[in-house]
């Protein structure tokens, strides 16, 4: 029988050891390319995006100086902000502020509403919000704020005319909330940017949720921050709904991820949301939430 | 050439321009303006609530000043209202002086009287004509007792007031339609001066009527001599033509009143039963003007004959918008009521119809539901057919405000609104209030 000598029980403890030292590394890379959201808790909305935005590293890594930033809120609907179908207008002028301060040359806030656009701008109270934080939000009523592009990794919106300045921009982020929707059970992110493009008509004759998706191919936000304060549960995505108060933030880079958390708030299996699905299944982001890290933060 | 300026030339011209920038709503539209860039400079919301007085409601001065229309009116609709009262002082200067209206202020007379100077040499054979103007009087206060009055968008108050529909942007055909009446008003008086005034309008025989009545009590004598040297023949007196025009008047309005108004058009809300809307409504233009979204349109036949540039509602691509009820503070006849909106948005002014064959869930299996999202009111009721939510209305809730049917993204709409005699329905609470 033959026994280690010393040189090789030597190699066989440097073996194990790097292994044993790499591994938990192989681990730790796998860990990082997992997608990341941070959820949010409080009752200030400034302390919640103060506290959201450090863990993500600061507005500063998303907004390029001396770039232009545009923030895509949910103003479609005439609604007051306690009634939960429009973007909190105090989350909205936080990020203006902020992307000011990181050193933003212009905060753009352009949006398509549904509803007439002056009276869904003045009783949201998200226009007199991004004119006070010193941002500039219009609506998209004009030909000329559209610029026609090809999707070329859709499966059936091929061609759309999209929001220029949500495509030429220094900083896309998508400002949504999570609203209860009659045709698509839920309004999340990703549904928010038919408030970006000129035909909206289109999707819902041809596959609304695979539009959807297929949008997100081409529109790609740095970041999605979803509005969860309020929830409306029922009646959406207009209202006046049943309401309730997760008093929730979630921000996170992954837009899929963003949405599948953010449809446990109303009690949904985040792959019953066609889009969330279809969105994964194209590879556009990770709606598996056990796939997902989900850092709870109280502010 | 040298116009003197006389003191009746420039109050004819001052009242000239003044009702033009009343039928124009030019004053509303800058106090809009002003309060809307006030309130966003003071980092306000730029909105303006429709209970804020911007002075909407001088547009209705004008139509409103008429005895004629004002009485036929309020006696088709059996009540008075305040803007009946608007009459009064036109009602008084005719006893007093006969046609004063007519030569110091009536915009269209003097238009009438400027076209007519084209050719003076013309300017008095009208007095053959025969006098049209007595007939249609009377048929219009013999038809209005019966609830229809015939005629009475004849009063030349409209007609100028409905010119100014032109205006109306975009500038289509049906858009033009109302202004047809002082453009035929302006041939005439090039092809026969004085003819309107004097043997058609309305409005003008009526104050002559009226001070020759007040007259007449005075003295039976000046009656009579006015009429000889008119070249009557006194053996048919005015009361007994007064009688026969009244029977005759009440007669075709009842017929009139019986034979359209079956099918239903969508009115205005607050609009009278259809039966009468055809006659009290005087085709003023003011409510299509009126209208922010641009939804209201004169009528080229579809309410039939008697609808003729009457205002109808459509609905591609608005609709009739709940924070709003400007069209109803405009209306100088009362043929739409004066109502608060709230009161406008319990209306309903049709019921929205889901035409199955064309809808993009029914018929495609589509998830679509944009009549649900968009329904103010929440009229749509969700129907699951094979596992796919489909619409269907809720006649007790729909106000026909039309947003499902603007919204539709089928290729044939598949959610219309129809025509219904207006009713009002239970509050429902709005989003945004």
């Amino acid at each position: 029988m033959k026994s280690i000598d010393r040189r090789q029980f030597l190699k066989a403890t440097a073996v194990i050891s790097t292994v044993a030292t790499v591994l938990p590394d192989v681990s730790n890379a796998a860990d990082s390319s997992k997608a990341v959201i941070y959820v949010v808790h409080g009752r200030d909305i400034t302390k919640m995006v103060a506290a959201g935005m450090e863990k993500l590293g600061g507005w500063a890594k998303f907004v390029k100086k001396g770039q232009k930033v545009t923030l895509k809120p949910n103003v479609a609907w005439i609604s007051k902000p306690e009634q939960g179908a429009d973007t909190d207008p105090v989350l909205v002028s936080e990020c203006v502020k902020a992307c000011k301060t990181a050193g933003a040359s212009e905060v753009v806030v352009p949006e398509k509403s549904v509803n007439d656009w002056k009276q869904s701008f003045g009783s949201s109270g998200v226009l007199e919000a991004v004119n006070r934080a010193g941002g500039r939000m219009y609506a998209l009523t004009e030909d000329k704020y559209f610029r026609k592009t090809d999707f070329p990794d859709a499966k059936i919106l091929k061609q759309a005319d999209v929001a220029i300045d949500v495509l030429d921009t220094g900083c896309l982020v998508n400002m949504p909330i999570a609203k209860s929707h009659s045709g698509t059970t839920l309004t999340l992110g990703m549904k928010n940017w038919m408030g970006s493009v000129k035909d909206r008509q289109f999707w819902h004759r041809n596959k609304l949720h695979q539009c959807i998706a297929d949008c997100c191919t081409v529109i790609k936000p740095v970041l999605t921050i979803m509005d969860a304060t309020r929830i409306m549960l029922t009646k959406g995505p207009r209202g006046p709904g049943e309401m309730e108060r997760p008093d929730l933030l979630i921000f996170g880079t992954d837009p899929v991820a963003v949405d599948a958390y953010s449809a446990t708030l109303f009690k949904k299996e985040p792959f019953s949301i066609e889009y969330i699905k279809i969105a994964h299944d194209m590879g556009l982001g990770c709606g598996d939430l056990s796939h997902v890290d989900v850092v709870k933060i109280e502010a | 050439m040298i116009v003197h300026l006389t003191m009746r030339l420039t109050i004819r011209i001052i009242f000239l321009l003044l009702a033009a920038v009343f039928a124009l709503q030019v004053i509303p539209r800058v106090v809009e303006r002003k309060l809307e860039s006030e309130s966003l400079r003071n980092g306000g919301t730029g909105i303006i609530s429709s209970d804020t007085v911007t002075g909407r409601s001088l547009a209705l001065l004008l139509p409103a000043l008429s005895p004629f229309s004002g009485i036929a009116s309020a006696a088709a609709r059996q009540s008075l209202g305040w803007v009946f009262l608007l009459g009064l002082p036109v009602f008084i200067m005719a006893i007093l002086k006969g046609r004063w209206f007519c030569f110091h202020l009536c915009p269209t007379g003097f238009i009438a009287e400027l076209a007519g100077k084209l050719r003076p040499e013309v300017k008095s054979r009208f007095v053959s004509m025969p006098r049209f103007n007595e007939l249609l009087l009377f048929l219009a206060l013999g038809s209005a007792l019966f609830g229809y009055p015939l005629f009475i968008w004849l009063d030349p108050l409209c007609i100028f007031n409905g010119f100014f529909s032109v205006w109306h942007t975009p500038v289509t055909m049906v858009s033009l339609l109302p202004a047809i009446g002082l453009i035929l008003i302006v041939a005439l008086s090039i092809y026969r001066p004085n003819a309107w005034c004097y043997r058609i309008c309305p409005l003008g025989i009526s104050q002559e009527l009226l001070g020759k009545a007040w007259r007449h009590i005075h003295s039976r004598k000046e009656l009579a001599s006015t009429q000889v040297e008119e070249g009557h023949k006194p053996e048919l007196g005015l009361g007994r033509r007064l009688f026969i025009s009244l029977i005759a008047g009440g007669v075709t309005g009842l017929a009139a009143r019986n034979i359209v108004g079956k099918q239903y058009s969508i009115r205005p809300p607050g609009a009278i039963a259809e039966d009468k809307f055809t006659a009290v409504c005087i085709r003023c233009g003011n409510c299509v003007r009126a209208c922010p979204k641009k939804i209201i349109f004169p009528d080229t036949g579809q309410s039939g004959i008697a609808g003729i540039l009457t205002p109808v509602l459509r609905f591609d691509p608005e609709y009739c918008a709940e924070w709003c009820n400007e069209c109803t503070k405009v209306c100088p006849t009362g043929a739409i009521s004066r109502i608060s909106l709230q009161a406008k948005n319990n209306i309903a002014m049709g019921t929205a119809v889901v035409a199955k064959q064309h809808c993009l869930a029914w018929e495609n299996g589509q998830s679509c539901m944009v009549c649900d999202e968009y329904c103010p009111y929440h009229a749509i009721k969700v129907i699951k057919n094979d596992e796919v939510l489909c619409p269907e209305v809720d006649p007790e809730i729909c106000r026909g405000c039309g947003f499902c049917q603007a919204g539709c993204p089928a290729e044939t709409k598949a959610i219309v609104v129809q025509g219904k005699p207006q009713r009002t329905l239970p509050h429902v609470n709005l989003q945004g209030t």
